[in-house]
């Protein structure tokens, strides 16, 4: 019968300990580089400070502000980005003519770096919100549309064959065959994408922009201000990871075929 | 005593061959056959003899290059005979659990409820009743083999053809599933024909066997199997047919079978 494996409580508590234990070693090195005064307090202050003014400025609404004003961007950014993505993906894999004619254009714009495009698009949008969803959605794009060409490419012939044996119709070899198929690849394109569009939205925001974590950064550093600074920089890394975590479970979730232990 | 049954299918003078960088090979020569409605027949040969090529031709999955091959019409009130395959490899869909995957071999459009029906029934006449539930990757080699099996019977087929399908199990799985075939062809009276390398698996099944030479592949010889089922491995009639098709691969003085018994 079918058996679920659960490991043990014990085991997992040590793959926690052992998970944690490099930030938890980079932090100590940095309170004893801030307390021996190895590096000046205004270029790193002790994680103490740090901790407080992460307190402080969630308290008044600063970083919650801030925070929210680029989680927006990136949700607009991100799903822009990766359905159209998604959707030239899906047309790109299918068509063998559409892959050829598209290859080349992508393959020269994929290379440039998105830093490279916000003078670009804030010659042609203004210093608005348009231009940094438009980076955050080219951000996201190029990873969700990659995935996607190999994923629905990779298709196994022989279940096509086994859909040609039983007469099936194109749209129910698409549904039940290949974009099942193409799932666990698309999934590693939209994890990608989502991390490039966080760190899309964090770029736009210290070139152009009045609200968000990456403004608050740069301003508090214009400021003098460097515990905003770490306190901004920790909270970007800290987001990726809880992001990145929440994409994982909805895909072992969706995934259950093929993360679902043999019995 | 002539068999009075109805050809199902006529294979007449087939030929197939394959084109690869520009040389055309021949894989089948002149193959000629007649399959009787509900007959049990083997085509056994070594590899690369085109023994699947001629079952993916029946089949539309190959094209045929010279000849023809004619299905009778359908029985029952069916338009046309209706043809269904087991692959070597089980080839289940591994986002499908057990149920859904012998749903996918249904063509017809059935209620939801018959539907469920249809696949209970298969179900239970392939032994996997319990793991309805189950994922592909989460069932053994036979039991993957099975349900192959039963999404090629779900949709009815008039004749079933089978592609190797032990060829991957160990050798009692195989047994086991050559029992099982046998057990389905007498409820089911259908027309099966297998291809195999395995010729115990081909006497033991078969009330023919057809014998493919290589390169090209031509029928070399057609041997009939009388015995009545279940037939005895270790019987002289069964020795005395291994012998006869023994010595169409292997010159007599190369080998004599009984020794390895």
């Amino acid at each position: 019968m079918v058996k679920k494996y659960v490991g043990k409580p014990a085991k997992r508590i040590i793959e926690f300990i052992i998970g944690i234990l490099a930030p938890l070693i980079l932090l100590l090195i940095w309170q004893l580089a801030a307390d021996n005064g190895w590096m000046n307090k205004s270029v790193l202050p002790s994680v103490k400070k740090v901790v407080e003014t992460g307190i402080k400025i969630t308290a008044s609404g600063k970083l919650p502000g801030h925070l929210g004003a680029s989680f927006e961007r990136v949700l607009i950014g991100f799903a822009i980005g990766a359905g159209l993505g998604l959707i030239l993906g899906i047309l790109m894999g299918l068509s063998p003519f559409l892959h050829k004619f598209l290859s080349s254009l992508v393959n020269l714009l994929r290379p440039v770096p998105m830093i490279a495009w916000i003078p670009i698009f804030i010659l042609w949008f203004g210093i608005g919100e348009i231009t940094k969803v438009f980076v955050i959605a080219l951000g996201s794009f190029w990873p969700v549309l990659l995935n996607t060409i190999s994923g629905i490419k990779s298709v196994d012939t022989k279940l096509l064959e086994v859909t040609k044996v039983l007469n099936k119709n194109k749209i129910t070899v698409l549904t039940k065959v290949i974009l099942p198929g193409a799932i666990p690849s698309i999934f590693t394109g939209i994890r990608l994408g989502i991390g490039a569009a966080w760190s899309c939205v964090v770029a736009a925001e210290m070139i152009a922009a009045t609200r968000g974590v990456g403004f608050m950064i740069t301003y508090a550093r214009e400021t003098a201000k460097p515990g905003e600074v770490f306190v901004g920089v920790i909270i970007i890394g800290v987001i990726g990871l809880l992001i990145d975590l929440v994409v994982r479970r909805i895909e072992k979730r969706l995934l259950k075929w093929n993360t679902e232990p043999k019995s | 005593m002539k068999d009075e049954r109805d050809n199902i299918l006529q294979i007449k003078k087939v030929n197939k061959e394959f084109t690869i960088e520009g040389n055309t090979l021949q894989i089948l020569k002149d193959i000629n056959l007649d399959i009787k409605d509900g007959e049990f027949v083997s085509i056994v040969g070594a590899s690369g003899c085109g023994k699947s090529t001629l079952l993916k031709m029946i089949i539309g999955l190959h094209s045929i290059t010279g000849g023809e091959i004619v299905v009778a019409e359908g029985k029952n009130g069916n338009s046309a005979t209706r043809i269904g395959i087991a692959f070597q490899e089980a080839r289940l869909l591994p986002w499908f659990t057990v149920f859904e995957n012998i749903e996918f071999g249904i063509t017809k459009a059935l209620s939801k409820a018959e539907r469920k029906e249809q696949v209970e029934r298969l179900i239970e006449l392939v032994g996997l009743k319990g793991f309805e539930k189950a994922y592909p990757r989460q069932l053994s080699g036979g039991m993957q083999q099975r349900v192959s099996i039963a999404r090629a019977l779900v949709a009815d087929p008039d004749i079933l053809l089978l592609d190797e399908p032990f060829g991957a199990l160990d050798a009692l799985t195989r047994i086991n599933m050559q029992n099982e075939i046998l057990e389905i062809w007498k409820k089911k009276k259908k027309t099966m024909i297998l291809v195999t390398h395995d010729i115990d698996e081909a006497i033991f099944l078969s009330d023919k066997i057809v014998v493919l030479s290589s390169r090209p592949g031509e029928i070399k010889r057609i041997v009939e199997v009388k015995d009545s089922r279940p037939r005895d491995r270790s019987s002289s009639n069964f020795v005395y047919v291994k012998k006869k098709i023994f010595k169409e691969f292997f010159d007599e003085t190369d080998i004599d079978v009984e020794y390895y018994i």
